[in-house]
């Protein structure tokens, strides 16, 4: 009965082409009214026209001639593994129905039990700076550790910097594409996306094959929000895809953590601003937002016994209080080029700092 | 009556004799010159004809014929005027032609009678010692670059009037003294010098050990961060060119005709700067004379190519070829010259077409997409990037009360250590044909750079930290054995592995 159901939805989607409002409206239907439709089309008319409008009604008996998109959609599932869940399914998460205009299907390519599972979505700008970049790495790899799972949306920047940090602390990560789920956009990010379907999952509510469309980010970042229990931004510029995830977040009613970045940051304007207006959304650490989670941090077994030289303390302690240029850390430590370049490598590779832009240095 | 006299012309750098046969007959009056002449040879015959007259000898109309042999190669230039003029005194007998089979004759003529300077006496030279030729007459400006080659006995003469009197035993010349080769003290063409170059501690110790160890070097930084002051620092700390080296570099010089006649020898290493303008043929060498380009004329030096991206891709990508043999052969339909072009590869450029990328002054924000950023830097390639050993960023970040108090080191000071690395490299690379640690090759570096236990662990720990390549690896190797020459080491410690990592090249210019 529900593969039936399924493949109803699917049709609705990729055949008659509907959008998910049109789809949700049907959908308000009983079930065994919602498989008659693709059987039956033209009988269906009345019980369409009663839930989701005439219009609608008339494009499904247009589309009764024509099935080729239906068949490439179920062929494109079947080669490529592809599983869907719809809307009423037990397996569809109950938050994410809950938002407005939820989407009706979602195509997966991973492991479908994260969908239920507690997570924090990491977003931010698409060209961040270095620094953005490491805190969005630094926070996801705490919280994923915390069991955590981060979603993300597979774009450059902060969001592959989010899933990467999840995949290398060992947790959980889902990605929401804005195309098909079989698609890799943007393509750079291929080799994240293949670990993803392997170790996370990979959702998006575009029938597989469909092409990247400039419209689809926005509606995307709804899924990205609805799925999260909080959405945490890390530098977005102005007008950045990030804050209309915020946006929804806020509508939506789930947490939203912002980091500040420096007040002179082109890449973290529009998170800043909208920090403006929400000082209670501001987190200086991971700790801050397991706190406002109700969480507890698992104790990091290797960074407590670490022994630092005296050198090695003298720029921990001065990292710590921001990113320090190069010439400051010889003024720090007296150390000589040379030995000070050795050092800091060194300290990269134990993971204690990293390089930023203009030979800064800052830790994590 | 025929006489012949001995001159040279060059092909490419290497010489090969000439003899130039000149035969007047009584006839109508003419002049031919035969024997494949180029513009420049035949045009020669008004020159002759003026010089003589003016210096007081008879021109009077004959049957004069030139021939030029061997006939089937093409002859170029203009040192054929005075060979021509002293062979047509000889056959009109004008001066006694005993002493003309002694001599290899060189010169330009002007029209009063008096010798110009020519291009590749050098080479030319160096050409006729191997070929058993031991006497030469050039033009007196040329004396102080022929006067570096030891086994030659060389006339230097001012004019044709001053040649016939002494082929002719009337005069008296000494050959020119011999010099003997010292370096220069590098050349400060900019008035530039590092203790003028406040901070950049970081891009000062690239330079240091790019120079040390023939390392190709590429900065990226935003505008202004300083990239071509430090550049024109370069020349003040490259090690002393040996005496080869210097002929080698002298030589190229000297067939380009961009030699000093008063200098006659390139003493400091030289620091080629081509436009970014700068067409294929210019940067590698060619056009319708076979010239060498600016890397051969960068030879044994450095070419900087200021704001790599804006230059021709396809001209940069012609740079991969010399970079990695250390000669360009320019082949051209009639002949195919091999000029030597090891260089040092110094490269600047900013991170993104506005210049302002990674920039912490509010005022000067980037603007570029992600898009333009990837194509500007694209333009240099994979297999270019390839062949740069170290990286480092420059940025114009300052710190006055940190540095007000501590004195800069002096590009002098620099240069002691590095000429003591590149002492360590010649002992070191003797038997093997190489200079400088940039050259080794993986049977050099499988000698050289052996690691202790703990270096191998370090670097196998940076090699899972930042992904490294085996390409990257094998550089980082190369770059840690001149920071441990640098250092004086015998072996590479874990500490040179360090610093080296952190000059790292990058695989890509864009991280994601």
């Amino acid at each position: 009965m529900i593969e039936a159901y399924k493949k109803a939805v699917i049709w609705l989607q990729s055949e008659a082409g509907f959008s998910s409002g049109v789809i949700n409206r049907i959908l308000s239907l009983p079930e065994s009214a919602v498989i008659r439709i693709p059987d039956d089309p033209a009988g269906s008319f009345a019980v369409v026209k009663s839930a989701a409008g005439e219009k609608a009604a008339e494009k499904i008996s247009v589309a009764a001639k024509n099935s080729d998109a239906f068949k490439k959609t179920l062929a494109r599932m079947e080669i490529k593994g592809i599983k869907v869940v719809v809307r009423g399914e037990s397996d569809y998460p109950e938050a994410l129905s809950e938002i407005d205009n939820p989407p009706p299907i979602l195509y997966t390519v991973g492991d479908k039990s994260l969908l239920k599972s507690r997570s924090v979505a990491v977003v931010g700008s698409r060209n961040p700076t270095i620094q953005g970049e490491k805190t969005a790495y630094a926070f996801s790899e705490v919280l994923a550790k915390c069991s955590l799972t981060i979603v993300s949306g597979l774009a450059r920047g902060i969001d592959a910097a989010a899933h990467r940090a999840a995949l290398d602390a060992g947790g959980k990560t889902i990605a929401v594409l804005g195309t098909g789920v079989d698609r890799v956009y943007p393509a750079e990010n291929r080799a994240l996306y293949e670990e993803i379907a392997k170790k996370g999952l990979l959702v998006s509510e575009y029938p597989p094959g469909t092409e990247a469309k400039a419209y689809h980010f926005p509606e995307r970042n709804r899924i990205v929000s609805g799925l999260s229990d909080a959405v945490l931004v890390s530098e977005a510029r102005e007008k950045s895809g990030a804050l209309i995830t915020a946006d929804y977040a806020i509508k939506q009613g789930k947490e939203l953590f912002i980091v500040p970045s420096a007040v002179n940051s082109e890449c973290g304007r529009g998170s800043n601003k909208l920090l403006k207006e929400l000082q209670g959304a501001m987190v200086l650490s991971p700790d801050d937002v397991i706190e406002a989670l109700g969480l507890y941090r698992a104790p990091d077994s290797d960074a407590t016994d670490m022994d630092l030289d005296v050198n090695e303390e003298k720029i921990m302690n001065r990292l710590q209080l921001g990113n320090a240029h190069f010439e400051e850390l010889i003024a720090v430590t007296g150390l000589k080029v040379s030995e000070l370049n050795a050092l800091l490598t060194g300290m990269e590779i134990k993971g204690l700092v990293y390089r930023a832009e203009n030979n800064c240095y800052g830790v994590y | 009556m025929i006489a012949t006299i001995k001159s040279y012309a060059l092909d490419g750098l290497k010489g090969y004799p000439v003899d130039v046969e000149v035969d007047t007959q009584k006839g109508i009056a003419s002049f031919d010159i035969v024997g494949l002449p180029s513009g420049a040879v035949k045009e020669s015959r008004n020159r002759v004809r003026s010089a003589i007259r003016n210096s007081f000898f008879d021109f009077t109309a004959k049957r004069t014929t030139v021939n030029m042999a061997p006939a089937d190669v093409k002859k170029e230039g203009s040192s054929f005027d005075f060979p021509i003029a002293v062979g047509f005194l000889a056959s009109t007998e004008q001066i006694s032609s005993d002493r003309l089979s002694e001599f290899v004759m060189l010169g330009e003529l002007s029209l009063d009678g008096s010798l110009r300077k020519i291009n590749g006496v050098l080479p030319i030279l160096i050409s006729a010692l191997q070929a058993g030729y031991r006497k030469f007459i050039v033009p007196a400006e040329n004396a102080v670059e022929a006067a570096y080659v030891e086994e030659a006995t060389v006339y230097a003469v001012k004019s044709l009037s001053d040649a016939a009197a002494f082929l002719g035993n009337m005069l008296e010349i000494a050959p020119v003294e011999h010099k003997i080769y010292s370096a220069d003290a590098a050349r400060n063409k900019y008035g530039s010098d590092l203790k003028y170059v406040k901070g950049q501690a970081v891009a000062k110790r690239a330079l240091e050990i790019a120079v040390a160890g023939g390392h190709n070097l590429i900065m990226c930084g935003t505008a202004g961060a300083g990239k071509t002051m430090l550049a024109k620092c370069i020349p003040t700390i490259m090690p002393e060119m040996s005496f080869e080296e210097a002929v080698e570099t002298t030589k190229i010089h000297s067939v380009a005709g961009i030699l000093d006649p008063a200098e006659g020898m390139i003493k400091t290493r030289p620091f080629r700067t081509p436009h970014h303008t700068a067409s294929l043929c210019s940067l590698i060498g060619g056009g319708n004379k076979s010239t060498a380009g600016e890397v051969s004329l960068a030879h044994n030096g450095v070419l900087f190519l200021d704001e790599m991206p804006e230059y021709n891709k396809r001209t940069l990508e012609t740079l991969r070829q010399p970079l990695e043999d250390g000669v360009v052969t320019v082949t051209r339909v009639a002949r195919s010259i091999e000029y030597p072009a090891r260089f040092m590869l110094v490269a600047s450029m900013n991170p993104c077409p506005c210049g302002n990328y990674g920039s912490t002054d509010p005022n000067k924000q980037c603007t570029c997409t992600y898009n333009e950023r990837k194509r500007y830097v694209g333009k240099i390639s994979g297999p270019l990037l390839d062949r740069i050993d170290l990286f480092v960023t420059v940025d114009g970040v300052e710190y006055d009360e940190l540095r007000s108090s501590s004195e800069e080191e002096s590009s002098a000071e620099v240069r002691k250590r590095v000429a003591a690395a590149r002492a360590i490299q010649r002992k070191r690379f003797s038997a093997d044909g190489i200079h400088t640690n940039a050259e080794m090759n993986n049977a050099h570096m499988e000698k050289y750079c052996k690691l202790d236990p703990g270096s191998e662990k370090l670097l196998a720990a940076a090699y899972r930290k930042f992904g490294l390549s085996a390409r990257g690896v094998t550089r980082i190797l190369k770059v840690a054995r001149t920071v441990a020459d640098l250092q004086g080491r015998e072996s590479i410690a874990a500490s040179d592995i360090a610093e080296a990592i952190q000059y790292k090249a990058k695989e890509r210019l864009l991280d994601d």
